[in-house]
């Protein structure tokens, strides 16, 4: 019944895929064409090139790096594009995007043969919210309300062949996100027989225990016993949501029990056990960052706003996300709040692109503007990063799918054109830049 | 250890006694900022390597040691070298409801009340906006009412209400937006009904004083009930009223200003007609919520300022095609040049003025159009409009000293001057120190301190951590360079967490 719905999801999101040309809000180039973008440069972990270029050849990057270099290498007659900045498209590694609210099974608390594509309807319009704020890629968790959750999916925000991970990671928490949901407050009140368990974090830990034990010891191991020994033969990853120190220490406790490597979710005060974190080779995904005037909002008791700049100090892979928060504290919101807080801005470029890219197991193919990538970038009106700048064209598989670019008129010579005239919004003023 | 153990127990005391510790003595002195380069609020090219001279408390010169016109230091000024650094006027928050012990007083026509009651020096409040740079507060409730009290401009800095105020009896609030169960029509009725008790009780009024006078002077009474009420119009002083009346009184006489609550388009011609026919159109300021703006044109054809609401991207869905589209409002204002006041929202970033102002600039609004959003004009609209959001000689020495450009992502506040002395220094912000040492070069005190900070340095990398935790401040400080290099990736801010 289940695979049977799901087959039938399934078909349908492909039949979506293909009618993914719609979302181009711009004529589509014709096919097999070539994109040639001139501009700044900002690539991750890397200091910005000046004068920087992309060449991009059917939806790949074919070459990128200074202008200098590239230039022989643009085919004879493609037009160049001169635009103010360029950096890879930003990787969401944790969000709900197309979900559409709570979607926790409820059927049991170990739900890791569920897949969460079958949930996400790819036309939703949190997609195109994530697009026009310059995220190309999602990737969209289980709902943190199973102990042990289902595998989630990588899709980009917008293109053809949107679906790069159908089924990946799985998902797991410890927290108060799965018993405070078992709870069930409402109408019950306070736990009883009726409610769903577990309903502490000693519960949630041995509900883990146990679904992992059963796995390894079941002779014909049923689906989900299936996923949970991928898990452990490392073939597939766990994203363990968990803020507090409590529930990371016990989700580094639970996995190293079942010999898992894990990913931490949010983790919002990972600061306390950064040497426990790279002691069990567990990667982070921090954020959303707390401020300190709402800093109480989850629950969170000692967050601390440099905890980016203190993760990459430690050494401990980590990238940011903006969970579901949307308007300011998006994703590019988060990276801008870190290089606030003592993070180097080519450092918070590369842990919204490709540190998020190498945590979900795409580091060959997004995340990065280099030969044979994936033409997934965004088109800055200033620094990716700055309070005065902001996207003006996201491309996709070397498709224009958000904004436009905008082509000056020809001007005389190889002389730069100046950042003019760039606003979608046709403002006849400059953006200023800094 | 123990020291700041102690100062986490006094938390809120011990805060604002420290920042008054930090403020130089007596105001009665002449203060030289020198060096930096100034920011003006109007956009206009900034002064590098400028001179601003204040004098008890007021800035008396902006100019430069050399060149025409140069400043001369007076031998007795205490000089601030700044040089490296931006200066910028503080900046003024237009309108909000925080510092109170409650945001809103229910009663529905409180013209009586004052914020002066309410106000709390020691919310952290007040603490946050001198670390943002915020140098004058607005502070007005009631948006959820009809007519409330009086609002009050304060400074984020003293013990007392008294000591914070920079201007009382700001202005006053109405909202013509449906207070909650109210529908509009009741809203309306009753907003009139306001208005036309206020001119029964001075025509009662008024006759009754001409009576009065007449009886003092030992006279019939022989004119008319009508004459009565228009002479005793000008008897009328504002002692004789009750403190029901007396503050609306003020508004229609033209002697107090008006923030009038626009929760939505719809309401927008009944807010202007109604400022126009008890004649404070003038004095007044409209506030505006996000959806507002759609009638840009009541509001440019009454040519009156507005306040934008803190949320600066409109989204709307169309019911019936479904399509979504996205208005950024600065820009609506900017374009049919309505000057407009931009409130801090409330996400991580948005509530910081400043990156309000940056994304106006970032969506194609002029620099100088956003600084002024932040600065002169909100001084203005609070009626600071000599006093504040400017620097220039005759304001007032609120003034903040930037580590770079006050619309760059990376520039703090390093220090808060309010009336030319220091009452906010970076360094000394224990509280953000807290929150954000152990990654600071410069921040070694902080460092040798805290164990988190220790925890988090003396680490892995190279593999010595267990002894890295019982490291002393230097130590950690070392390791932390070890592991720096070692991964090559986590190069600190320098300017992060103070000097």
């Amino acid at each position: 019944m289940a695979s049977k719905s799901s087959i039938h999801l399934a078909a349908l999101s492909l039949c979506l895929v293909g009618a993914g040309v719609s979302f181009a809000q711009e004529p589509a180039p014709k096919k097999d064409t070539t994109l040639v973008l001139r501009g700044k440069l900002y690539q991750p972990a890397q200091e910005p090139i000046p004068d920087g270029g992309v060449v991009i050849k059917d939806g790949k990057i074919f070459a990128a790096g200074a202008w200098a270099r590239l230039a022989r290498l643009v085919p004879k007659g493609a037009k160049v594009i001169r635009v103010p900045a360029i950096s890879p498209g930003l990787i969401e590694a944790s969000s709900s995007a197309g979900t559409r609210g709570v979607y926790a099974e409820q059927g049991s608390e170990v739900v890791p043969e569920l897949r969460v594509i079958d949930n996400v309807n790819l036309r939703d319009r949190a997609f195109d919210r994530l697009l026009e704020r310059g995220v190309t890629t999602v990737h969209i968790e289980p709902d943190p309300a199973s102990v042990v959750g289902s595998q989630g999916c990588v899709v980009k925000t917008a293109g053809k062949a949107r679906i790069l991970i159908e089924a990946g990671v799985i998902g797991g928490c410890l927290g108060s996100d799965a018993w405070t949901r078992g709870w069930n407050r409402r109408p019950f009140g306070a736990p009883t027989h009726m409610t769903r368990r577990p309903n502490t974090l000693m519960g949630a830990v041995w509900v883990f225990r146990e679904a992992f034990f059963l796995a390894k010891q079941a002779k014909s191991p049923t689906p989900a016993q299936a996923v949970l020994r991928d898990v452990m033969a490392g073939k597939r990853g766990l994203h363990f949501l968990a803020r507090r120190r409590g529930e990371i220490e016990a989700a580094l406790r639970v996995s190293r029990e079942a010999g898992v490597r894990i990913v931490l979710k949010e983790a919002q005060e990972v600061h306390h056990l950064l040497d426990i974190v790279a002691e069990h080779k567990a990667s982070v995904i921090f954020g959303p960052l707390e401020d300190l005037s709402r800093s109480r909002r989850r629950g969170v008791l000692q967050p601390r706003l440099d905890t980016p700049a203190l993760l990459a100090l430690s050494g401990v892979p980590f990238c940011l996300t903006a969970s579901d928060e949307q308007g300011q504290d998006d994703l590019r919101g988060q990276a801008m709040l870190a290089v606030r807080y003592g993070l180097e801005p080519s450092v918070a470029l590369d842990a919204v692109t490709a540190a998020p890219a190498a945590i979900l197991g795409l580091e060959k193919r997004i995340g990065s503007l280099s030969k044979g990538f994936d033409a997934d970038l965004v088109v800055w009106s200033g620094p990716p990063l700055s309070a005065t700048s902001k996207p003006l064209a996201v491309v996709i598989d070397g498709r224009v799918v958000s904004g436009t670019l905008i082509q000056p008129k020809p001007s005389k010579g190889s002389k730069p054109a100046p950042n003019k005239n760039k606003n979608p919004r046709g403002s006849k003023k400059p953006t200023q830049r800094f | 250890m123990s020291k700041l153990t102690i100062r986490e127990v006094c938390a809120g005391a011990l805060s604002l006694v420290g920042l008054l510790l930090l403020a130089a003595p007596a105001a009665a002195e002449t203060v030289v900022l020198k060096g930096a380069t100034i920011v003006f609020s109007d956009g206009k090219t900034p002064l590098k390597g400028g001179v601003i001279l204040i004098e008890d408390g007021k800035i008396k010169a902006v100019g430069k040691l050399k060149g025409r016109n140069p400043i001369k230091i007076p031998y007795d000024a205490k000089v601030i070298n700044v040089e490296g650094k931006t200066v910028f006027p503080g900046m003024v928050l237009a309108h909000t409801s925080q510092g109170l012990d409650r945001p809103n007083e229910s009663v529905p026509v409180g013209p009586y009340l004052d914020v002066f009651d309410s106000i709390d020096p020691s919310k952290l409040f007040f603490e946050s906006s001198l670390r943002d740079g915020v140098t004058s507060i607005h502070v007005i409730q009631g948006n959820d009412c009809l007519v409330a009290g009086l609002g009050r401009v304060v400074r984020p800095f003293g013990m007392t209400v008294d000591a914070m105020t920079s201007r009382a009896a700001s202005a006053i609030k109405i909202s013509v937006a449906g207070k909650r169960g109210y529908d509009r029509v009741r809203q309306r009725a009753n907003l009139r009904a306001v208005f036309d008790d206020l001119e029964d009780y001075l025509e009662g009024l008024a006759e009754k004083r001409y009576a009065e006078t007449e009886k003092e002077a030992e006279r019939e009474v022989t004119v008319s009930p009508a004459k009565a009420r228009e002479l005793g119009k000008k008897l009328i002083s504002d002692k004789d009223l009750d403190d029901k009346h007396r503050n609306l009184y003020r508004l229609v006489n033209g002697r107090l200003d008006a923030y009038v609550y626009v929760d939505r388009a719809q309401d927008a011609i009944f807010a202007v007609e109604l400022a126009k026919a008890h004649g404070f159109l003038k004095r007044t300021t409209f506030v505006l919520g996000v959806e507002t703006f759609k009638a840009v044109k009541v509001f440019q054809a009454a040519k009156r300022p507005v306040i934008l609401s803190s949320s600066l991207d409109y989204r709307e869905t169309d019911r019936l095609t479904g399509e979504e589209t996205k208005t950024f409002v600065p820009k609506v204002f900017a374009d049919a040049k309505v000057r407009f006041a931009l409130l801090p929202g409330t996400q991580a970033t948005s509530r910081w003025l400043w990156y309000q102002a940056a994304r106006c600039v970032s969506e194609g609004i002029s620099r100088g159009q956003a600084l002024s959003a932040i600065t002169s004009t909100p001084a203005e609209l609070c009626g600071l409009g000599k006093r504040a959001g400017r620097i220039r000689a005759g304001y007032d020495a609120d003034l903040l000293v930037l580590s770079g450009d006050p619309l760059e992502l990376t520039t703090q506040v390093e220090q808060v001057l309010v009336e030319g002395r220091v009452v906010y220094d970076r360094s000394k912000d224990w509280r953000l120190r807290k929150l954000t040492s152990g990654v600071s070069k410069g921040d070694k005190k902080a460092d040798g301190k805290k164990a988190d900070g220790k925890k988090a340095d003396g680490k892995k990398a190279d593999g010595k951590k267990a002894d890295g935790k019982k490291a002393d401040g230097k130590k950690a400080d070392g390791k932390k360079a070890d592991g720096k290099k070692a991964d090559g990736k986590g190069k600190p801010k320098k300017n992060e967490g103070g000097k």
